[in-house]
Protein backbone atom coordinates (compact mmCIF):
# COMPACT_ATOMS: atom_id res chain seq x y z
CA UNK A 1 0.00 0.00 0.00
CA UNK A 2 2.86 2.38 0.95
CA UNK A 3 4.61 1.60 -2.31
CA UNK A 4 1.45 2.40 -4.23
CA UNK A 5 1.12 5.74 -2.43
CA UNK A 6 4.75 6.61 -3.20
CA UNK A 7 4.31 5.66 -6.85
CA UNK A 8 1.10 7.72 -7.09
CA UNK A 9 2.85 10.74 -5.51
CA UNK A 10 5.80 10.44 -7.89
CA UNK A 11 3.54 10.11 -10.88
CA UNK A 12 1.43 13.07 -9.81
CA UNK A 13 4.59 15.20 -9.62
CA UNK A 14 4.45 15.10 -13.42
CA UNK A 15 6.49 17.43 -15.53
CA UNK A 16 6.10 21.15 -16.01
CA UNK A 17 6.66 23.73 -18.66
CA UNK A 18 8.27 27.06 -17.86
CA UNK A 19 5.96 30.08 -18.20
CA UNK A 20 8.13 33.15 -18.82
CA UNK A 21 7.48 36.46 -17.08
CA UNK A 22 8.76 39.40 -19.06
CA UNK A 23 9.96 42.49 -17.24
CA UNK A 24 11.03 45.48 -19.29
CA UNK A 25 14.04 47.60 -18.34
CA UNK A 26 12.65 50.70 -16.59
CA UNK A 27 12.32 53.76 -18.77
CA UNK A 28 14.62 56.67 -17.99
CA UNK A 29 13.11 60.15 -18.30
CA UNK A 30 14.44 61.92 -21.41
CA UNK A 31 15.44 64.90 -19.26
CA UNK A 32 18.02 62.84 -17.38
CA UNK A 33 19.62 61.77 -20.65
CA UNK A 34 20.57 65.35 -21.46
CA UNK A 35 24.32 65.94 -21.47
CA UNK A 36 25.95 68.49 -19.19
CA UNK A 37 26.95 71.58 -21.15
CA UNK A 38 30.66 72.42 -21.32
CA UNK A 39 31.92 75.21 -19.07
CA UNK A 40 32.30 78.66 -20.60
CA UNK A 41 35.71 80.09 -21.41
CA UNK A 42 36.66 83.65 -20.58
CA UNK A 43 37.48 85.60 -23.77
CA UNK A 44 40.93 87.13 -24.12
CA UNK A 45 41.28 90.73 -22.84
CA UNK A 46 38.28 90.28 -20.56
CA UNK A 47 37.60 92.76 -17.81
CA UNK A 48 37.10 91.63 -14.25
CA UNK A 49 33.34 92.08 -14.79
CA UNK A 50 33.34 89.77 -17.84
CA UNK A 51 35.36 87.25 -15.90
CA UNK A 52 32.90 87.41 -13.00
CA UNK A 53 30.01 86.72 -15.38
CA UNK A 54 31.79 83.72 -16.87
CA UNK A 55 32.47 82.37 -13.38
CA UNK A 56 28.81 82.88 -12.38
CA UNK A 57 27.67 81.12 -15.58
CA UNK A 58 29.98 78.22 -14.89
CA UNK A 59 28.74 77.86 -11.33
CA UNK A 60 25.19 77.81 -12.69
CA UNK A 61 26.27 75.18 -15.21
CA UNK A 62 27.78 73.09 -12.42
CA UNK A 63 24.62 73.22 -10.30
CA UNK A 64 22.49 72.30 -13.30
CA UNK A 65 24.68 69.30 -13.98
CA UNK A 66 24.72 68.36 -10.29
CA UNK A 67 20.92 68.54 -10.35
CA UNK A 68 20.87 66.02 -13.22
CA UNK A 69 23.18 63.67 -11.33
CA UNK A 70 20.95 63.91 -8.26
CA UNK A 71 18.00 63.10 -10.52
CA UNK A 72 19.84 59.98 -11.74
CA UNK A 73 20.65 58.91 -8.20
CA UNK A 74 17.04 59.37 -7.13
CA UNK A 75 15.83 57.49 -10.22
CA UNK A 76 18.16 54.60 -9.44
CA UNK A 77 17.03 54.35 -5.79
CA UNK A 78 13.35 54.51 -6.74
CA UNK A 79 13.72 51.88 -9.48
CA UNK A 80 15.74 49.65 -7.17
CA UNK A 81 12.99 49.80 -4.52
CA UNK A 82 10.36 49.03 -7.16
CA UNK A 83 12.43 46.08 -8.40
CA UNK A 84 12.78 44.78 -4.83
CA UNK A 85 8.99 44.76 -4.51
CA UNK A 86 8.88 42.15 -7.26
CA UNK A 87 11.15 39.73 -5.39
CA UNK B 1 2.93 19.42 -25.02
CA UNK B 2 -0.47 18.51 -23.53
CA UNK B 3 -1.58 22.11 -23.07
CA UNK B 4 -4.63 21.72 -25.27
CA UNK B 5 -5.77 18.34 -23.93
CA UNK B 6 -8.50 18.85 -21.30
CA UNK B 7 -7.77 17.66 -17.80
CA UNK B 8 -10.96 15.62 -17.57
CA UNK B 9 -9.63 13.31 -20.29
CA UNK B 10 -6.78 12.14 -18.06
CA UNK B 11 -9.17 11.73 -15.11
CA UNK B 12 -11.45 9.69 -17.33
CA UNK B 13 -8.67 7.43 -18.62
CA UNK B 14 -7.46 6.97 -15.04
CA UNK B 15 -10.90 5.88 -13.79
CA UNK B 16 -11.47 3.67 -16.82
CA UNK B 17 -8.11 2.00 -16.17
CA UNK B 18 -9.00 1.61 -12.49
CA UNK B 19 -12.34 0.02 -13.34
CA UNK B 20 -10.65 -2.24 -15.89
CA UNK B 21 -8.10 -3.30 -13.28
CA UNK B 22 -10.85 -4.13 -10.77
CA UNK B 23 -12.77 -6.03 -13.43
CA UNK B 24 -9.71 -8.11 -14.32
CA UNK B 25 -9.24 -8.84 -10.62
CA UNK B 26 -12.84 -9.88 -9.98
CA UNK B 27 -14.05 -11.45 -13.24
CA UNK B 28 -12.03 -14.63 -13.59
CA UNK B 29 -13.36 -15.78 -16.97
CA UNK B 30 -12.21 -12.68 -18.82
CA UNK B 31 -10.01 -13.48 -21.87
CA UNK B 32 -6.52 -11.90 -21.81
CA UNK B 33 -7.09 -10.93 -18.16
CA UNK B 34 -3.38 -10.71 -17.38
CA UNK B 35 -2.67 -8.55 -20.42
CA UNK B 36 -5.61 -6.24 -19.64
CA UNK B 37 -4.47 -5.98 -16.03
CA UNK B 38 -0.97 -4.78 -17.04
CA UNK B 39 -2.48 -2.52 -19.63
CA UNK B 40 -4.80 -0.94 -17.05
CA UNK B 41 -1.87 -0.38 -14.65
CA UNK B 42 0.11 1.23 -17.44
CA UNK B 43 -2.75 3.49 -18.50
CA UNK B 44 -3.53 4.41 -14.86
CA UNK B 45 0.12 5.29 -14.24
CA UNK B 46 0.34 7.35 -17.42
CA UNK B 47 -2.94 9.13 -16.64
CA UNK B 48 -1.77 9.94 -13.12
CA UNK B 49 1.52 11.28 -14.46
CA UNK B 50 -0.22 13.50 -17.00
CA UNK B 51 -2.79 14.65 -14.41
CA UNK B 52 0.09 15.69 -12.16
CA UNK B 53 1.74 17.50 -15.06
CA UNK B 54 -1.46 19.39 -15.79
CA UNK B 55 -1.95 20.38 -12.17
CA UNK B 56 1.64 21.49 -11.87
CA UNK B 57 1.45 23.47 -15.08
CA UNK B 58 -1.69 25.16 -13.83
CA UNK B 59 0.02 26.14 -10.56
CA UNK B 60 3.01 27.61 -12.43
CA UNK B 61 0.75 29.31 -14.90
CA UNK B 62 -1.22 30.97 -12.07
CA UNK B 63 2.00 32.07 -10.35
CA UNK B 64 3.41 33.47 -13.59
CA UNK B 65 0.18 35.33 -14.27
CA UNK B 66 0.18 36.84 -10.79
CA UNK B 67 3.81 37.87 -11.24
CA UNK B 68 3.13 39.33 -14.69
CA UNK B 69 0.25 41.31 -13.21
CA UNK B 70 2.58 42.66 -10.53
CA UNK B 71 5.15 43.57 -13.22
CA UNK B 72 2.50 45.60 -15.04
CA UNK B 73 1.50 47.36 -11.79
CA UNK B 74 5.12 48.13 -10.95
CA UNK B 75 5.77 49.46 -14.46
CA UNK B 76 2.92 51.91 -13.94
CA UNK B 77 4.36 52.85 -10.53
CA UNK B 78 7.78 53.30 -12.12
CA UNK B 79 6.32 55.69 -14.70
CA UNK B 80 4.54 57.66 -11.95
CA UNK B 81 7.79 57.97 -10.02
CA UNK B 82 9.57 59.10 -13.21
CA UNK B 83 7.06 61.93 -13.60
CA UNK B 84 7.69 63.01 -9.98
CA UNK B 85 11.48 62.90 -10.48
CA UNK B 86 11.23 64.95 -13.69
CA UNK B 87 9.05 67.53 -11.91
CA UNK B 88 11.59 67.85 -9.08
CA UNK B 89 14.56 68.09 -11.47
CA UNK B 90 12.82 70.69 -13.66
CA UNK B 91 11.78 72.80 -10.65
CA UNK B 92 15.30 72.76 -9.24
CA UNK B 93 16.85 73.46 -12.68
CA UNK B 94 14.59 76.47 -13.16
CA UNK B 95 15.51 77.78 -9.71
CA UNK B 96 19.22 77.38 -10.48
CA UNK B 97 18.87 79.16 -13.85
CA UNK B 98 16.83 81.94 -12.29
CA UNK B 99 19.42 82.42 -9.58
CA UNK B 100 22.23 82.55 -12.18
CA UNK B 101 20.34 85.20 -14.17
CA UNK B 102 19.67 87.21 -11.00
CA UNK B 103 23.35 87.23 -10.10
CA UNK B 104 24.36 88.31 -13.63
CA UNK B 105 21.77 91.11 -13.43
CA UNK B 106 23.14 92.04 -10.03
CA UNK B 107 26.63 92.27 -11.55
CA UNK B 108 25.31 94.52 -14.36
CA UNK B 109 23.21 96.72 -12.09
CA UNK B 110 25.18 96.93 -8.85
CA UNK B 111 28.69 95.52 -9.06
CA UNK B 112 29.74 97.61 -12.11
CA UNK B 113 28.72 100.78 -10.27
CA UNK B 114 30.46 99.93 -7.04
CA UNK B 115 33.14 102.56 -6.31
CA UNK B 116 35.80 100.07 -5.43
CA UNK B 117 35.13 98.09 -8.62
CA UNK B 118 35.10 101.24 -10.75
CA UNK B 119 38.46 102.25 -9.30
CA UNK B 120 39.83 98.78 -9.85
CA UNK B 121 38.73 98.77 -13.53
CA UNK B 122 40.22 102.22 -14.09
CA UNK B 123 43.47 101.04 -12.67
CA UNK B 124 43.36 97.61 -14.31
CA UNK B 125 40.87 97.50 -17.26
CA UNK B 126 41.80 94.01 -18.45
CA UNK B 127 42.59 90.84 -16.60
CA UNK B 128 46.06 89.60 -17.59
CA UNK B 129 45.86 86.91 -20.28
CA UNK B 130 47.98 84.58 -18.20
CA UNK B 131 45.28 84.50 -15.53
CA UNK B 132 42.51 84.08 -18.14
CA UNK B 133 44.39 81.22 -19.80
CA UNK B 134 44.83 79.49 -16.45
CA UNK B 135 41.14 79.82 -15.63
CA UNK B 136 40.18 78.60 -19.13
CA UNK B 137 42.51 75.65 -18.78
CA UNK B 138 40.74 74.64 -15.57
CA UNK B 139 37.38 74.94 -17.33
CA UNK B 140 38.50 72.56 -20.08
CA UNK B 141 38.06 68.83 -19.41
Amino acid sequence: MKAILVIISLLLAGCSTVVPVTQKFPQVPQLLLEQCKPLKQAPQDSSIIDLTKVVVDNYTQYYECSNLVQGWQEWYKVQQNIYKELK
Amino acid sequence: MFEFVPQWLFSATFFIALVLYLVTKTVKVLPYAQLLQWLSILVAALSLYLLGAKWRDQVWHDRAQALQQKVVELEAKSNEENVKIVERVVTKRDTIRERGKDIIQYVDRVVVKDNEVVKYIEHCPKVPNEILNTINKAATP
